[in-house]
Parts: structure tokens; C-alpha cells; sequence
């Protein structure tokens, strides 16, 4: 499974002390970019904004990458920045539904693919119902398989929220799951 | 809840479907953030050299003066003998980057708009007819899309936020081009009318990341601060996580409109008006009913803001004659996607920033005039 690979990789591309070079960069960027698109589908919904704020995140970290330091773990750096990326997208999303004049900038979701199952089916559809933060925290800990503590840095909250929004989550999907049967 | 968690994985698996990563995708992302990198660097450059064109300006401009009248450089940009521009007469400014800088000087007038763009200048422009008068870009250290345009008072000093990777920083520039951190680890920079008083966003316990939950009214004279910290849950958030204030505007006595957000994707707006003479703690102050953001005092004490009215989710920009009574949508505004607003330091004159980037004014006779485009941010 290719999101195994997450759990490795921040040690890989920790390098010995020194300011990150654009070629590691370049390597995290292969070997991370299929992965966090897919956090961002996961996020947003929306297959081309997914890439799209991928791509523009990595921009953001090559224009920073001198500010980067070995101990901040690239990867947690460059995850920071797609879900603040799509944080972005997803208010911008807001804003324009708030102004009715406007075209809603988001794009219908993605075509169930390998949904066969009713179960699954429906919690893909309660997935997108969730309150964003609730959905990211889910991403991260059950597509990233992230701790509460890496969810806690990566969202910029406390571990306890992270608790409570996750706990919140699975509620809320677990009701969907039990209101269908 | 095994159970969904395990099904739960399947599923996230099934939607994300497969990717496959653009071969030259790393040196394209590599390309545009050179590029990015170097038009900073010729926006910093520029300001630079428009600094020194400045200098050697005024040095001339002193040598031909009588010899027994020493001048400063202050005193020749009061009296408008340092070269100024004349204003461009094209409504409205399409603000480009790297367009040329001319003087670093500016007075403060009436009628003059600072704005930042979101192609990284910083200008100011006539409110009257949109004409770029005086270009800054790079005068503040760095590029105008990370800077934030808080006052102008009567001597002509720029007061601003600008951010430094994600801590901000309230300065100021004189008209003489120096420039001075007022506040470090502060945004949302307010000046109040008369120039006594700074109010700015913080965050608590001098963390350097995450939302600025903390108040500080700073007098200027004294230096002496005041803190509110503990922003009550807006009335659509009753778990109030991450909240952080957006903007501050001071209103008369004393007061100061608070307006904060919340929520991963800052969904919830309030604004709560503060007493700063009397109200020790958040909890003490006023929070207005609805969903609200980016206040503004005209000098009648009126306070506009950005919100949508109750039974109704169309925002717009909304006039509280009184704090008790419910608002009526603004005549000149309240036909644009308006998200920010501000009110010149006389407290008559209002722009506001659609959600285009549009930066439009009021007048009094109810109609907004478009000013300029790719604004990102605006004091006057």
C-alpha cells in the first residue's frame, strides 16, 4: 500500500544539518506528490484542485525551502502546507457560495469508483458531509495512519481537539452507517 | 466503532482513486518559485534605488537652497518641493508588478488610498480618480502582498502589519522613509482617530504560530498596554477551536469593534464591541447577534460591517445607527460581494474591497466608484 510509505519517509528525508537542497526537494517530490494528492482529493472533494494545490504547495516549499531545517521534517513541512493550501481553496469555496452572484468554485465529487458496497458508499458520502476539520483529522489518521500528536502539528491544534474531533467524526459516521440498516 | 474504522479505511482507499505524478512536475514547481523569489528581489531592489534616487534629490535640491536656511529633507517633502509625480488620470488603476518606482515620499492628504496588491506592490493612489501617486513597493522591507495597510495619520506616517513568514509585524514609515517596528508578533493593527491609542491582534504567551486569540491596546504616549484575551464562541461555533482575530476598528468612546474568526475553514465570523475604559475582560463586552466580519466606525458612530442579515445567508455590507437596533444594508455598498471595509482617519469616507480584489469608495450621495483592481489590502 503506497501511504505505508508516509511513516518512513519523514526519517529518509531528515538530512544531516543541513538546508534542504532543491534535488531533495525534487526526491521528496516524487516519491510524496501521488500521496498527497490524495489527502487533498480526501480534503477538497475535487480531483483537479487536488492537484493543483499540491503543485502550488511545493512551489511554497521551494520558495522556502532555506527556511526549512533538517529537524523539521520536510514531509510534516510540505503536509502543513497542501492542507493549508486546501484550507484555502476550501474558503475560498465559502466565499464564493456567500456571494450568490458568483460561480461555486467547487466541482461535483468525484465518481464513486471501487464503491461497490452500500456501507462504503455511504460513509464516502458521510466523509463529505463532515465539518472540514473533522474530515481532515480523519484523513490523517486513517488514510495517513498519523499519530494524534502528528495530526496535532500538522493541523496547528492541540492533541486534545484532535481527540475530540475525531472521536466526533466517527460518531457522526457511525450513525450514518446504523440510519441506512 | 472497529467496525467503522476498519470500513472506514477501505473507503478512503476507494476514493482517492490513482494519481500519477507529472514527470517534470518538481522542476516546474522549482521554476515558478524562482521566479516568485525574483520578483521580491527586483520589488526590493527598486525600492532601494527609489530610496536613494530620493536622497540624492533632496541633497541637490538642499545645496541650491539659500546657504543660511539648513533643510531637511522632512521639511522639503511638507512643502511638496521634492518632486511628486502628478496623479495619472485613469480610473481605475490596473496594478501590475514591476511597474517603476518614482518617490518615496508621501504627505498624508485626504484624499490618498494606500493599498497593497496581490502582485506585490504597494502604492498609494488617489481616492478621487484611481491615479497611482506615489509607489512604496519595497520601501517596507520586503513585498507589498505581505503588508497590510493600517492608517495614515496627519503627518503623514504609514502605519502596517506585515508578515514575516507567519509572524506578523505592526511598523511604521515616516515620510522620509524610515521605518520602525512598533510592535513585533502583532497584526490587525488599528490606529485610533486622534492618534493616541494602537490596538492590535496577538498571540497569547508570545507563541509564534497559530491564531492571534489576544487584544492589546497600547498607549502610545506612555506605552502602557492593556490585554483582553478569551474570545467568547461566535454564535454559530459553540466549540470555539483555533479562534483568532481578523480585524480591529475604533469607534467613539473608546470603543473597539473586534471582529474574529474561527473553524477550520474560518466559517464562523463575529464581531463583539469592546469598551476599553471600562470592560476587563472579553466576557464583559458586546457581541453583536449573526455572522460578522471586518467593522468599521464612521465618525457619526455609526458601525458598518460585513454580514448577513438574520433569516438570511446573502452577505452584505450592513449599517448599525445603533448597536440596539437591527442593521439596514448600506445604500452605496451593499450591492457588491463586499469583504472588507475601512473608514478614513476623518471617519467620512469609506472603501471597501470586493471579493474580486475590486477596491471601490462611498460617497455620501449613495454610490460606490471603483478605485483600482488586485487590491489586497487598503487603509486610507
Amino acid at each position: 500500500v503506497e501511504h505505508s510509505l508516509v511513516g518512513t519517509a519523514d526519517r529518509d528525508v531528515a538530512m544531516s544539518g543541513k538546508v534542504f537542497s532543491d534535488d531533495d526537494l525534487a526526491r521528496l517530490y516524487e516519491r510524496e506528490y501521488a500521496n498527497l494528492v490524495r489527502v487533498a482529493r480526501l480534503l477538497l472533494g475535487d480531483e483537479g484542485a487536488a492537484d493543483e494545490a499540491v503543485q502550488e504547495a511545493f512551489v511554497r516549499v521551494f520558495g522556502a525551502r532555506r527556511r526549512i531545517r533538517a529537524g523539521d521534517e520536510p514531509l510534516r513541512y510540505v503536509r502543513t502546507v497542501v492542507i493549508n493550501e486546501c484550507r484555502g481553496r476550501l474558503r475560498r469555496r465559502r466565499i464564493s457560495r456567500r456571494h450568490p452572484h458568483l460561480p461555486d468554485a467547487s466541482s461535483p465529487p468525484p465518481e464513486e469508483r471501487v464503491l461497490q458496497d452500500d456501507d462504503c458508499r455511504r460513509l464516502a458520502h458521510a466523509v463529505r458531509q463532515l465539518p472540514a476539520r473533522q474530515r481532515a483529522c480523519v484523513v490523517l489518521r486513517y488514510w495517513l495512519e498519523l499519530s494524534e500528536d502528528d495530526i496535532a502539528r500538522t493541523l496547528g491544534i492541540s492533541a486534545g481537539s484532535v481527540k475530540k474531533h475525531s472521536h466526533r467524526a466517527l460518531a457522526s459516521l457511525e450513525r450514518a452507517l446504523e440510519e441506512q440498516q | 466503532m472497529s467496525n467503522v474504522e476498519d470500513k472506514l479505511r477501505s473507503t478512503l482507499a476507494a476514493m482517492t482513486g490513482s494519481v500519477t505524478t507529472p514527470p517534470d512536475g518538481a522542476q516546474r514547481a522549482q521554476e515558478i518559485a524562482r521566479g516568485r523569489r525574483r520578483t521580491r528581489v527586483a520589488a526590493t531592489a527598486s525600492g532601494v534605488a527609489a530610496l536613494t534616487v530620493c536622497l540624492i534629490v533632496a541633497a541637490i535640491v538642499a545645496l541650491r537652497s539659500d546657504p543660511g536656511v539648513v533643510v531637511t529633507t522632512r521639511q522639503r517633502v511638507e512643502s511638496n518641493d521634492v518632486t511628486t509625480p502628478q496623479p495619472k488620470v485613469s480610473s481605475p488603476t490596473t496594478v501590475e508588478p514591476g511597474q517603476g518606482n518614482r518617490v518615496t515620499a508621501f504627505t498624508g492628504a485626504p484624499n490618498q488610498v494606500f493599498v497593497s496588491t496581490d502582485g506585490g506592490r504597494l502604492l498609494i493612489v488617489d481616492a478621487t480618480n484611481g491615479g497611482e501617486l506615489v509607489d512604496l513597493t519595497g520601501q517596507v522591507g520586503g513585498p507589498g502582498n505581505g503588508v497590510y495597510p493600517a492608517a495614515v495619520n496627519g503627518n503623514g506616517v504609514f502605519w502596517y502589519t506585515r508578515f514575516e513568514g507567519t509572524v506578523p509585524a505592526t511598523a511604521t514609515l515616516t515620510p522620509d522613509g524610515q521605518r520602525q517596528t512598533v510592535a513585533s508578533n502583532a497584526s490587525a493593527a488599528a490606529l485610533s482617530s486622534d492618534g493616541r491609542r494602537l490596538a492590535y491582534a496577538t498571540r497569547s504567551n508570545g507563541a509564534t504560530s497559530g491564531s492571534p486569540d489576544t487584544v492589546v491596546v497600547r498607549d502610545l504616549s506612555t506605552n502602557s498596554e492593556n490585554r483582553w484575551t478569551g474570545l467568547p464562541a461566535s454564535s454559530g461555533n459553540s466549540a470555539p477551536d483555533g479562534q483568532g482575530v481578523t480585524s480591529l476598528a475604533w469607534g467613539p468612546n473608546n470603543l473597539l469593534a473586534v471582529a474574529y474568526t474561527s473553524g477550520f475553514e474560518m466559517e464562523h465570523s463575529a464581531v463583539l464591541v469592546l469598551d476599553t475604559a471600562t470592560d476587563q475582560t472579553f466576557a464583559d463586552a458586546r457581541l453583536l447577534p449573526g455572522e460578522l466580519r471586518s467593522p468599521a466606525w464612521t465618525a457619526d458612530g455609526t458601525l458598518l460591517a460585513v454580514g448577513a442579515p438574520a433569516g438570511t445567508n446573502a452577505y452584505r455590507v450592513l449599517r448599525f445607527s445603533s448597536l440596539n437596533e437591527t442593521p439596514s444594508p448600506d445604500p452605496a455598498l451593499s450591492a457588491l460581494q463586499v469583504e472588507q471595509i475601512q473608514v478614513d482617519r476623518s471617519g467620512q469616507h469609506v472603501i471597501a474591497i470586493d471579493v474580486n480584489m475590486t477596491l471601490y469608495a462611498a460617497d455620501t450621495t449613495g454610490h460606490a466608484r471603483r478605485i483600482a483592481d488586485h487590491v489586497n489590502a487598503a487603509a486610507w
